[in-house]
């Protein structure tokens, strides 16, 4: 008997899993992960001792390999965390909280919460020489961490001072995941130690990573920038365009503006100058700034944010100062320009006191109306739209609901619906809008245009239901009712109004008692509210429907029947037939791929949202309320594959589990599988081969 | 490799005086988190669920925090801590009672000598989307998550967390000339070339002066055994070397003159490392899409 194991029975007779010696019987793994639940909780309150003595004593008790994997894999964590608090002992707690994960990897080579905690023990011992081809190995075992064991794996190479080594491996993460923000940031580190080798993968790195995570954008031009002033000579070019990127991603996110890294001298002449001009705008102090076309675009992004801050500081006159320089100082058709004239607009209307007898306002419409053909002209169709949204916001607010071509509300209005669809069709952005809509109904109800105000409180009341509001979309059905049936029989409008109301919210996990999910219910109310026309009879519309309702079912109807119908919302998603709105659209996918996914056995790993459409792997347009740009939901390519993998398999084949590692899947089907449905997995879309394991994992 | 991890610091104590840590584990200097909606426009239809709501939005400012701001410890809607970071969803413009008017979530530091130090750190909706439905509870919490998503900490470090001490102590070095924290890399999730600010009490001509220096993270304090006396509970933590010559003469000539007792210790430039922080509990809070 060796240590642990007479540990074991003394902590036995000491803890609850005495009540199991005394009864003579062993552990189920319900009650294995009950203990450890509770182990879990004494350590968080600081009771490791108590921690440990409960499972140590409930491993004893441990019959089965389900017991031993739930209590070794909580000895190991709770060893981990106590390394963390105990400096004293922390080598040997360290030690054997990997002695723990081994014995689960002992049993289940592949355990991925084994090879995660064994992971974060050896990253927190610091490097040694025996933990790189532990990462790898986890890498190739664990196919949902692939990028973080890269990551911890590049950690371990820049820890010491492998630095071409730890950016490979820092690569192969971002590959596998290019929200990997430990790969990133390494990344970052290590090109940094690269000096100026390092420097063009960090300006390429930076402007990848603008949209989606700016500090390490931020931290990638800085490094770059202090990798090009090293090189002897200095690379001044490259210092300007790792400067421009850097003052670009402080401008839009609140930073200090011109600030510099640690190790560029605070004198550098191109900072100076900027930092010049930003304490009193002078166009003229600008020489450097002003010589090229993305330096001047970098500049205005400055000036913008330069007088938000005025503004939030209660200073609306500097603000108007700068902006208007800015406005001089950005490319002619740029968006920056134009978002720099919005703002202004929109001063102009909350402090009438700068602008008092409207002149400044009736120039900038000028401009404004310019610009916007610059701006469409440069096919920059988010600040057209945002362009028509702010005028049209202003004119409503002023009543100007008519007026001269473009100088009203309802022309601007209806532009910016418009540019909204044309964003839809050429960069397959849906974007709802019901608070235009219903807006601009109001107006034209107004002036009597009760035709065109009827078709536009319906669709209002459309983009509702696509936002789950079924609240609004009842509220504009009502109004557009009120100016005329919907249909030539009222049943539809009311059937559909019905049927809203007794969706579940997206929230909800069981049914609300009316709501129909049998059968071809759901299909049917799609049918149904496409009678009402408009938005309600458009194909993308009712796709998107029937992905919410087949979703909805899919949590909600029989346990039988569930598989059925998430198969039939994910078909709808992968075959890219739809952009998802809100957050309940993102927790409708989640749970329809949970279910698909639990059907044999995966789990399935939280998706994220990037604000820039990743280059390679799938992902799904998103559109949220209020923000004016696509965002795109990354899916693990494996996830996809599997779940395409259980719509082809259909009913015929049963598997206990499947794997999918690099498209590669393994099918673990005790009875089987025939050649005929191996053959059919082979084409499906992504799958890079097939193996069927006659066994149950 | 003078950033490796593993470099050893020679230490060679000279006039030192070092408080008692102890071996076991300290966090970071506490933080208090408190969300509030001000804005009327989000307060009425959040109504009457308002508390709860900002009871769930300072946890997930928590989880942010936690990791992304590893050298301080935050703690949703604790009242004990002296530093307190307030979030309030709030006009940008706050004595504006203009139709169209962007919102979004100013940052309040108290508790420091020169607070409250406020910013306005994370727009939440554009003046042109200020007719956008403001929606249900959960589809707000969906906003605030995915805002937080994308939300750069820099502004808050930079302008405003680095004004909380992380810690008082810290042992300084002769040679190099510099400092010794007990916390480790991996308990701050810090990265070699971050810079931290000592403020030190140093004698001069049988005075004590206050003085600030500013110093680089460059490794983990090692001593060949056995460590001397009171240097036990620095061995292993981050090291931070002066780079400044000047300022180390003038610290080398303060520790002959006597003891130089750290006060408190400020990092001013941060280099996280992410994959420190990973392990960063969440705090639950069981509301909106995360």
């Amino acid at each position: 008997m060796n240590t642990r194991a007479g540990a074991a029975l003394v902590a036995a007779i000491l803890t609850g899993a005495g009540a199991h010696a005394q009864a003579g019987r062993p552990l189920s793994g319900n009650e294995a992960r009950e203990i450890a639940g509770q182990a879990i909780a004494k350590q968080a309150g600081g009771q490791f001792a108590a921690g440990r003595g409960l499972l140590v004593g409930a491993l004893v008790w441990c019959r089965d390999r389900e017991c031993r994997v739930v209590i070794n894999s909580a000895l190991g964590d709770l060893h981990r965390r106590e390394a963390g608090h105990d400096r004293r002992n922390a080598e040997s707690l360290y030690g054997q909280a990997t002695q723990f994960f081994d014995d689960v990897l002992r049993e289940v080579p592949d355990d991925p919460d084994a090879l995660y905690g064994k992971a974060l023990v050896y990253r927190s011992m610091g490097p040694h020489e025996w933990q790189q081809p532990f990462y790898r190995d986890a890498a190739a075992r664990d196919p949902g961490r692939r990028a973080l064991y890269h990551s911890f794996e590049g950690d371990y190479y820049g820890a010491q001072g492998r630095w071409n080594q730890a950016v490979t491996a820092f690569q192969r993460a971002l590959e596998v995941d290019a929200d990997d923000a430990g790969a990133r940031s390494g990344l970052v580190e290590a090109l940094r130690a690269l000096g100026p080798r390092g420097v063009p993968e960090l300006l390429s790195r930076g402007a990848e990573w603008e949209a989606q995570s700016p500090e390490d954008a931020a931290d990638a031009y800085g490094a770059a920038l202090g990798g090009a002033l090293s090189a002897v000579p200095s690379d001044t070019l490259a210092a300007g365009r790792a400067f421009v990127g850097l003052v670009s991603v402080q401008a839009r996110n609140g930073r200090a503006l011109g600030a510099l890294p640690p190790d560029v001298p605070a004198d550098w002449k191109v900072a100076r100058e900027l930092q010049l001009f930003l304490k009193d705008a002078r166009p003229g102090a600008v020489r450097w700034w002003g010589a090229r076309p993305d330096r001047r675009d970098a500049l205005a992004l400055a000036v913008l944010a330069r007088g938000r801050q005025l503004v939030a500081e209660g200073g609306p006159e500097g603000a108007e100062a700068f902006w208007r320089v800015g406005a001089d100082v950005a490319p002619p058709a740029s968006s920056v320009r134009l978002d720099l004239q919005r703002e202004l607009a929109m001063l102009y209307v909350r402090h009438p006191g700068i602008d008092p007898d409207g002149r400044k306002f009736a120039a900038l419409e000028h401009e404004i109306f310019v610009g916007k053909g610059e701006a469409l002209a440069a096919g920059d169709l988010e600040a057209a739209q945002r362009y028509h949204t702010a005028l049209g916001l202003i004119y409503a607010q002023r009543g100007a609901w008519r007026g001269p071509r473009a100088r009203n509300a309802v022309d601007q209005l209806t532009w910016a619906l418009t540019t909204a669809e044309e964003r839809n069709e050429r960069e397959r952005f849906y974007q709802p809008l019901p608070d235009l809509k219903a807006l601009l109904a109001s107006g034209l109800d107004s002036l009597g245009d009760r035709e065109r105000a009827r078709a536009l409180y319906r669709n209002a009341a459309a983009a509702y239901v696509d936002l789950d509001d079924i609240a609004g979309a009842v509220r504009n059905l009502r109004s557009a009712e009120r100016l005329g049936a919907l249909w030539q029989r009222p049943e539809p409008a009311e059937s559909v109004v019905k049927y809203m109301q007794s969706r579940p919210t997206p929230d909800a996990v069981q049914p609300t008692p009316t709501y129909q999910c049998t059968g071809d219910a759901p299909d049917a109310w799609v049918r149904t509210a496409a009678a009402l026309g408009g938005t309600f009879g458009t194909s993308d519309f009712m796709t998107r429907q029937r992905f919410k309702v087949l979703a909805e079912c899919a949590q909600v109807a029989d346990v039988a029947a569930r598989l059925r119908y998430a198969l039939r919302a994910f078909s709808i998603v992968d075959a890219g037939g739809v952009t998802l709105v809100g957050g309940g659209d993102i927790r409708r996918f989640g749970r329809v791929m949970s279910t698909i996914l639990g059907s044999v056995g995966l789990t399935h790993e939280a998706v994220h949202l990037d604000r820039a459409q990743p280059r390679s792997g799938p992902s799904i347009p998103v559109s949220l309320p209020a923000e004016t740009k696509a965002f795109w939901l990354a899916v693990p390519s494996d996830a996809m594959v599997a779940a395409r993998v259980v719509a082809a398999l259909g009913t015929e084949v049963r598997v206990s589990r499947v794997r999918v590692a690099a498209g590669v899947v393994d099918l673990y089907a005790p009875a089987g599988v025939p050649p005929s449905v191996v053959e059919r997995l082979r084409r499906v879309s992504g799958v890079q081969g097939v193996r069927v394991v006659p066994q149950t994992p | 490799m003078a950033r490796g991890l593993s470099r050893t610091i020679m230490l060679l104590l000279a006039g030192v005086s070092v408080g008692p840590p102890n071996l076991a584990a300290q966090s970071p200097t506490v933080v208090g988190v408190h969300a509030k909606i001000v804005a009327n426009k989000f307060r009425l239809r959040l109504t009457p669920r308002v508390q709860e709501v900002e009871a769930i939005i300072g946890k997930r400012f928590v989880n942010y925090l936690r990791q992304r701001v590893g050298f301080l410890s935050f703690a949703a809607g604790d009242t004990v801590s002296p530093y307190r970071l307030v979030f309030e969803l709030d006009r940008r413009e706050r004595g504006s009672t203009a139709d169209f008017e962007e919102f979004g979530f100013w940052a309040r530091l108290e508790g420091t000598p020169d607070a409250p130090l406020e910013v306005y750190w994370l727009p939440f909706r554009s003046a042109d989307q200020s007719t956008a439905p403001v929606g249900t509870e959960t589809q707000v919490l969906d906003a605030v998550a995915f805002k937080l998503d994308h939300a750069d900490p820099g502004p808050l470090r930079d302008s405003l967390l680095a004004r909380v001490p992380i810690t008082e102590q810290a042992l300084p070095n002769l040679s190099p000339p510099g400092w010794a924290l007990t916390f480790r890399h991996i308990d701050l999730c810090i990265r070699n070339s971050s810079q931290l600010e000592f403020v030190n009490e140093i004698p001069a001509n049988a005075m004590l002066l206050e003085k600030r220096f500013r110093a680089e993270v460059v490794g983990r304090f090692q001593v060949p055994p056995p460590p001397p006396a009171g240097a036990e509970p620095f061995l292993g933590g981050v090291f931070s070397q002066l780079t400044d010559p000047g300022g180390a003469t003038e610290l080398t000539r303060a520790m002959s003159q006597g003891p130089v007792r750290v006060r408190q210790v400020f990092v001013v430039s941060y280099r996280s490392d992410p994959n420190a922080c990973r392990d960063r509990g969440d705090a639950q809070d069981g509301g909106g899409a995360r």
